[in-house]
């Protein structure tokens, strides 16, 4: 008996199994055809081409109804080829469900295929399903959910109507450097009735928040958002709301509540919103830390730590205080109460050829609540060069010389904000490893850095290689980030070495089936932090999947059926799901075996 | 007595100058009741601020520059210069905001029709109180605008006569007292209906729009977007803040948009930034339908919204919207199909902003092998389907390596040659079916030379010629070429001669249009070759070399009056119009002027001619271009012929709102 051929007897046997203990189930479904799911591999020629019919299901706590008028389409995967994030469904074949939920491909090449599934209303992250020459299978059952709503009023304390106020829905989130944010699932604006609408939301736990929480007044923000407003009311004033407010009514993004919205809920909200609240002023004083003296120039910014102040951020870090050479004051009005980020860059005359050149930078956090913030000193200290030397532990490949090395430190722990405004301005810090092993890493400003080494330029991940030590400074940067302050003036050592270890295994389902195209992620055990030893694959039409150059230690291996992009950053997450991982000790060149049961979408 | 005005002018200086008053009350003009909390702001006209007022003046917005979004403009552009930023224009803009009188200034206002006024920060806005009642002491004598913004009540400014219209200025002279002033505010409307497609169900995130048509400086018709919202998963929609009026009302995707992309969020879509469209929605594509629920804009019904009115149940049927392809071949000059050709189709279209938008995101799949080219997806509708000869390919320097100044110079030289490459523009017009067998011939553009001549004894001064602008407006209905360095550029050649050069013209028929003519000059005469271009199409040939003449004169006449309401009341605001007679389709004769605070109005640089006037209680910026507004004034009202150098007065008496 071939393997296949287990499977496929180990499904009837699930099918009838089950068609005994849910009766009230099968009565319902079409389930003669659930008989059927075991492929009718009938004797045809190699060249006959393959049929798929199912049904679309509501998936519901009571009882499963199918879906009408669902869009299903089939699109092929090479194989081996992970999932396509976006793909493109109009590039496959396509049917939509009759009024009984059901949908028919009667002519289909054989292939591994994604099965993509839109309706109104409905969503769902579709299926895949291996059609080999001549199947026949009539059977698919693949499950949608219905969306959320979320309507209601934002009015200001009196109960008037506030208009042209966005109101959106805020999705905790991660970026693939483990950074977290919260994102918007689309803003709404109220009407002249303070009305808002959020239709068709991915169910999910998420904050409400009515306004804009902007970093203070920002009056070419105000220009635009009034010139936008305007379009909405058919080019007549709007009275503007400076104020914002999360779900239940609370400004402090610690006190707003989450809204956990189920599938199929329609939700009704009524939000109070101060419009006009009350504001303060922010004075501080610039001083450059070679100096001792305030700079002849300066430029600071001001960002909110509030999470919401999406589309508007590049806007809000605008340069916008008056600075003043001789006292190095600079002043921040109109802040509403909240954490902010203050950014000061410090711009020495150009260089020839144009570029800005050894610029000083501070990023200080400052906490307003019910007064002014006098007397903040911002200490701006130019950037350092950090020197080190890179060694090789063991053989290497042969293409990977000293010199293709290049050596990364990418900020952390500040806000993901910061990170980009970095970013955007200088560039991650790095450099080139010459061929005796040394190197320089400039422009590197104050802060806490990862270390990072890839082989050549354009990755940030090694492949095959992994840092087996890096100390700055007496600290081991591997288990800790790297602290870099104005004065350091240590030596960064860093020992990389090839000959990771291997883990190859397969996903299964509770019923020890394996599960085609399945989502593997391993995650470091204890160094949850180092969001480069996580790997993220896609397993094979088999379930099969294998994992390669992975740094010596301990890991947790998860197979999540529906995660999100990033997700497997979130430690709440993690801590859930943790007794479902399968914990594998990797040590340099060993080879684990190991098989994951996948997490149902229900069960996380 | 030159003396005493000098020394009078230097004493008001020193000691403070005898200020005034201005007030009055605010009432619902639906109701007559008197509004509380209007901003009132009191807008200087005559406030200098130099080049920034006159670059703010060309952009023809409607908007509010705070004092702080101005301090902000200014410290920008002052921290881009002082970057050692040696581009001229940076510091060209420095300059421009270092004249701004930041401090002096509360506010600016600016708006299409009457252009900028400054709020001083002497006399900051006010707002009524529970009687209605504003009033604004120790003003600068000098000339004013009010405008009135209450919430509910659309927003006007005083002596305004229609929605788009523009109010009155004023003169305040030293101790004056002017607190009679009675200003009605027109209750703001809603509309809200719900939108099916054709089995029933809501149809959801429809484009739902209020348009109503205006008319351009050139006489030119244009679909004018009032509001805009999308409907939500019940097929809902909502729009608000309706100034009353009579709209037009459309749902769904307009012609040549929406096809171009899978999800429609990407550009083209006026709606993406401002309105809520699910993330789990896919984005149907409805055909345009225009209330009650025709296809057919010719058959829309009007829709009136009277102030104060919540309209509900404006209810529509959309049908999908239909798509067809357009197929072809590009051939160069020698009947050759080019290696590489960049091919763009843009929508020909009442609406200015949908013109502009059209071009992106619509993909061309170019064979070089034999020079056929498909565009899919395509709506019914008239588009400009143009083709530019991208020649061999130029490896692009590596960015990183240049400098600012380097880069700069890279992009001016590759738009240069974006110029001068041959190219091919026509107009395809789709409906209900696939175009096929379109042929592109590639070919270069010319340049047509030419010259202004004065036919009088006065000249307009050298630089007043760099001020003019001269356009060759393409075929099609909205004539409008939206393709990069496609548009004729024109080009002074010598101000003191009069000269000038008209670069990247194609071979094809347009239209002549002159803007921006020296004030007291008119257009005689224009030919190019023989040919009379200002009564005419003008029809460039291939490698043309005949000039184009074009005769300034100055014998203009003035004309002046009053004008009076119906009940013969002296009226201010009122839009006065000459309308040329037999020669409609010549923009630059109609002259119009508005009546002001006492009722008196100067037309002035008429060219001789016979002329309709007329004066309207109400009536739209250049709404006067509309061939049924013609028709109505020249049965209404006698032909005067205006003779050279005369300057007439006539009196008149201004058609009421409701006789239109």
């Amino acid at each position: 008996m071939t393997h296949e051929k287990a499977i496929n007897c180990a499904v009837i046997w699930f099918v009838l199994f089950s068609s005994v203990t849910s009766v009230k189930l099968l009565s319902l479904l079409p389930f003669v055809a659930l008989v059927l799911l075991a492929r009718q591999n009938l004797a045809q020629p190699q060249t006959s081409r393959a049929t798929l019919e199912g049904t679309i299901i509501r998936l519901t706590a009571s009882l499963p109804q199918p879906i009408p008028k669902v869009r299903v389409t089939l699109i092929r995967r090479l194989e081996g080829a992970p999932r396509p994030a976006n793909s493109d469904s109009s590039s496959g074949l396509s049917a939509t469900t009759n009024n009984y939920g059901k949908f028919a491909f009667p002519n289909v090449e054989p292939g591994f295929y994604d099965v993509k599934v839109q309706a109104e209303g409905y969503i769902g992250p579709g299926s895949s399903v291996e059609l080999e020459s001549g199947d026949v299978i009539k059977d698919m059952s693949i499950e949608m959910k219905p969306v959320a709503n979320v309507s209601g009023r934002v009015l200001d304390l009196e109960a008037q109507p506030l208009v042209n106020v966005p109101v959106q829905l805020l999705k905790s989130s991660y970026d693939r450097n483990g950074q977290h944010s919260y994102e918007s699932a689309g803003i709404a604006m109220t009407n002249d009735r303070g009305e808002f609408r959020l239709y068709w939301v991915t169910p999910g736990r998420y904050y409400l928040l009515a306004g804009r929480p902007t970093a203070g007044f920002n009056p070419m923000e105000a220009l635009i958002s009034a010139s936008f407003g305007r379009r909405s009311a058919a080019g007549n004033d709007v009275p503007p709301v400076l104020g914002y407010a999360f779900y239940p009514g609370v400004t402090d993004f610690a006190d707003a509540k989450v809204l956990d919205l189920q599938p199929g809920s329609d939700l009704h909200v009524d939000l109070p919103l101060k419009p006009s609240p009350r504001t303060f002023t922010i004075r501080a004083k610039v001083i450059d830390s070679r100096t001792g003296k305030p700079p002849a120039r300066a430029s600071a910014s001001i960002r909110t730590e509030t999470p919401g102040d999406d589309s508007s951020a590049a806007l809000s870090s605008i340069p916008r205080n008056i600075y003043s050479t001789t006292t190095g004051q600079v002043e921040f009005q109109g802040i509403l109460p909240g954490n902010y980020m203050i950014n000061v860059v410090v711009d020495d005359p150009v260089q020839p050829g144009g570029v800005l050149n050894s610029q000083a930078i501070a990023t200080i956090p400052v906490t307003v609540s019910s007064a002014d913030v006098e007397g903040l000193v911002l200490s701006v200290a130019p950037p350092l060069t950090i020197t080190g030397r890179l060694r090789i532990e063991g053989e290497l490949p042969s293409h990977s010389k000293l010199d293709a090395f290049q050596v990364r430190l990418l900020p952390v722990g500040v806000s993901s904000a910061v990170l980009q405004y970095a970013q955007m301005r200088f560039y991650t810090p790095d450099g080139f490893v010459n061929a005796d092993g040394t190197f320089r890493v400039e422009n590197v400003f104050p802060g806490d850095y990862r270390v990072y080494v890839s082989l050549g330029p354009a990755r940030l991940q090694y492949e095959g290689i992994f840092i087996k030590f890096a100390r700055y400074e007496a600290t081991d940067v591997l288990m800790n980030p790297m602290h870099v302050e104005a004065n350091s003036s240590g030596q960064l050592d860093i020992s990389v070495t090839a000959g990771g270890g291997k883990i190859t295994g397969t996903v299964i389902d509770a019923r020890s089936q394996a599960v085609a195209g399945a989502s593997v992620v391993l995650v470091p055990e204890r160094l949850r932090f180092r969001t480069d030893l996580y790997q993220i694959l896609t397993a094979n039409e088999k379930g099969a999947f294998s994992i390669q150059d992975i740094a010596p230690g301990d890991y947790r291996l998860f197979s999540w059926e529906s995660i999100e992009e990033n997700d497997w950053f979130d430690p709440d997450l993690l801590a859930r799901s943790e007794s479902k991982g399968v914990l594998v000790h990797v040590t340099e060149l060993s080879t684990e075996n190991t098989s994951v049961r996948i997490i149902p979408a229900g069960a996380q | 007595m030159m003396f005493h005005a000098a020394l009078l002018a230097l004493l008001l200086q020193v000691s403070p100058v005898a200020k005034a008053t201005v007030g009055g009350v605010v009432l619902n003009a639906s109701t007559g009741e008197p509004i509380a909390n209007v901003r009132v702001s009191l807008a200087r006209t005559d406030m200098p601020i130099g080049p920034f007022g006159q670059m703010l003046a060309a952009m023809s917005a409607e908007t509010t520059i705070s004092k702080d979004a101005l301090a902000t403009m200014r410290r920008q552009a002052e921290a881009q210069s002082q970057d050692g930023n040696n581009d001229s224009r940076v510091a060209a803009q420095a300059e421009m905001f270092k004249a701004v009188p930041v401090s002096d200034i509360f506010e600016v206002i600016l708006s299409p029709s009457s252009g900028v006024a400054v709020v001083p920060s002497t006399s900051p806005p006010v707002m009524t109180d529970s009687a209605g009642r504003f009033v604004f002491i120790d003003v600068v004598p000098a000339s004013y605008r009010l405008v009135f913004s209450g919430s509910g009540f659309a927003k006007a400014q005083y002596g305004q006569r229609s929605a788009a219209g523009s109010g009155v200025a004023f003169n305040l002279a030293p101790n004056q007292t002017k607190t009679d002033i009675v200003m009605r505010l027109s209750p703001m409307g809603a509309i809200s209906g719900r939108i099916r497609d054709l089995s029933g169900d809501p149809a959801v995130g429809v484009p739902v729009e209020i348009v109503r048509f205006t008319f351009d400086e050139t006489g030119r018709k244009q679909l004018q977007s009032v509001a805009r919202a999308l409907t939500d998963d019940h097929g809902d929609y909502r729009m608000f803040y309706l100034t009353a009026g009579r709209y037009y009302l459309t749902a769904g995707h307009p012609e040549g948009l929406g096809q171009s992309d899978n999800t429609g969020r990407g550009l083209g879509d006026p709606l993406r930034e401002s309105a809520y469209f699910s993330p789990n929605a896919s984005r149907r594509i409805y055909a345009l339908t225009y209330y009650p629920g025709v296809l057919d804009a010719s058959r829309a019904g009007v829709i009136d919204v009277p102030p104060g009115t919540d309209l509900q149940g404006a209810d529509m049927v959309v049908e999908p919207q239909q798509s067809y392809r357009v197929r072809g071949r590009v051939l160069d000059s020698t009947a050759q199909p080019p290696q590489r050709v960049e091919i763009t189709m843009g929508v020909q279209s009442d609406d200015l902003a949908l013109t502009a938008s059209s071009r992106f995101g619509r993909s061309v799949n170019y064979n070089p092998a034999d020079g056929t080219f498909e565009i899919q997806k395509v709506s019914n509708g008239t588009y400009t389907i143009s083709a530019f000869d991208l020649g061999p390919p130029v490896a692009r320097p590596d960015f990183s390596q240049l400098s600012a100044e380097e880069r700069a110079r890279y992009f001016e030289s590759s738009m240069g040659v974006e110029r001068t490459n041959p190219r091919a523009v026509e107009t395809v017009k789709v409906t209900n079916r696939d175009v096929e067998g379109l042929v592109l011939t590639l070919e270069k553009s010319g340049s047509i030379s030419g010259r202004f001549r004065v036919e009088s004894a006065n000249r307009p001064e050298a630089a007043q010629f760099g001020t003019m602008r001269l356009q060759l407006k393409g075929p099609g209905t909205g004539g409008r070429v939206f393709s990069p360095g496609i548009e004729p550029e024109f080009v002074v050649v010598s101000a003191a001669a009069g000269s000038f050069r008209i670069d990247n013209v194609l071979p094809g028929e347009y239209r002549l249009v002159v803007q921006g003519l020296p004030s007291g000059f008119y257009i005689k005469d224009a030919r190019f070759g023989d040919a009379d271009v200002l009564n005419g199409s003008m029809v460039v040939s291939k490698s043309d070399t005949r000039a184009l003449d074009i005769v300034l004169s100055s014998n203009v006449a003035t004309l002046s009056g009053e004008v009076r309401d119906a009940s013969g009341n002296l009226a201010a605001g009122i839009p006065v119009v000459l309308i040329p007679v037999g020669k409609h389709d010549r923009a630059e004769l109609f002259r119009p002027a508005n009546s002001d605070i006492d009722g008196r109005f100067t037309i002035t640089s008429i060219a001789l001619g016979e002329y309709t006037l007329t004066a309207w209680e109400s009536l739209d910026p250049y709404a006067y271009f509309d061939p049924e507004f013609i028709a109505k004034a020249e049965s209404i009202a006698k032909p005067i012929p205006v003779g050279e150098t005369t300057n007439s007065t006539v009196n008149i008496t201004a058609i009421p709102a409701t006789a239109r």
